[in-house]
């Protein structure tokens, strides 16, 4: 990653972490602005650190298995998460009636919508990343 | 895989800051080679043999794994 693409990535994050303060505020929604702001320290300190040095393959390699634990692990947590939390709404039980769980269960659509969206990336990404280093049949 | 990057460049008379310029690579990564805790690609390892001007295999030892 050259400068020029770390400072176009840099600036595409802070719009998008600004415009989640933004929002969040707006909405007061405090726990996201605060978790927004710690995101942003975070990218920011961690990113700048690595920035020091020259960005060759072996920092591209950390990127990918970076990217690759991110996946792993974030993947099955919302869609575990997205399970848990949709069970009351399917409970016969009396306490976990709709009324009283109807925000874990919008909280768990949301999430499964994540998983979903997510393994969807994953596979057009892999299609695409697969064709692009992949051999054509006919070619020998 | 073993390799004797070290060997090379202490030969050369190089440091891992200079001789990571040279490649244009980072010294982090001289560092991680030359302790085999990361192997080089293979356009990386051509680039390293090349500045030695000695075989890739001179500098990279393949070792089949059991």
């Amino acid at each position: 990653m050259d400068i020029k693409k770390y400072k176009q990535i840099r600036f595409i994050a802070i719009l998008f972490i600004i415009s989640i303060i933004t929002i969040s505020v707006f909405l007061k929604l405090y726990l996201l602005t605060l978790v927004s702001i710690f995101t942003g320290i975070i990218l920011f300190s961690l990113v700048h650190l690595s920035n020091k040095n020259i960005i060759d393959e072996r920092e591209l390699s950390i990127q990918e298995k970076a990217a690759d634990f991110t996946y792993s692990i974030f993947g099955p947590t919302i869609g575990i998460g997205a399970f848990i939390l949709l069970i009351p709404s399917f409970s016969n039980l009396s306490v976990f009636s709709k009324g009283e769980f109807l925000f874990l269960e919008s909280l768990g659509t949301i999430f499964a919508f994540l998983t979903l969206f997510l393994i969807t990336l994953y596979s057009i990404s892999y299609f695409f990343l697969a064709k692009k280093f992949g051999g054509k049949k006919d070619e020998e | 895989m073993k390799n004797k990057l070290k060997i090379h460049r202490v030969a050369e008379n190089l440091t891992q800051e200079e001789l990571a310029d040279k490649l244009g690579v980072s010294r982090q990564t001289i560092i991680a080679i030359e302790s085999n805790r990361y192997l080089p690609s293979i356009t990386l390892a051509f680039k390293i043999a090349l500045f030695f001007k000695v075989n890739i295999e001179d500098i990279f030892i393949y070792q089949q794994e059991d």
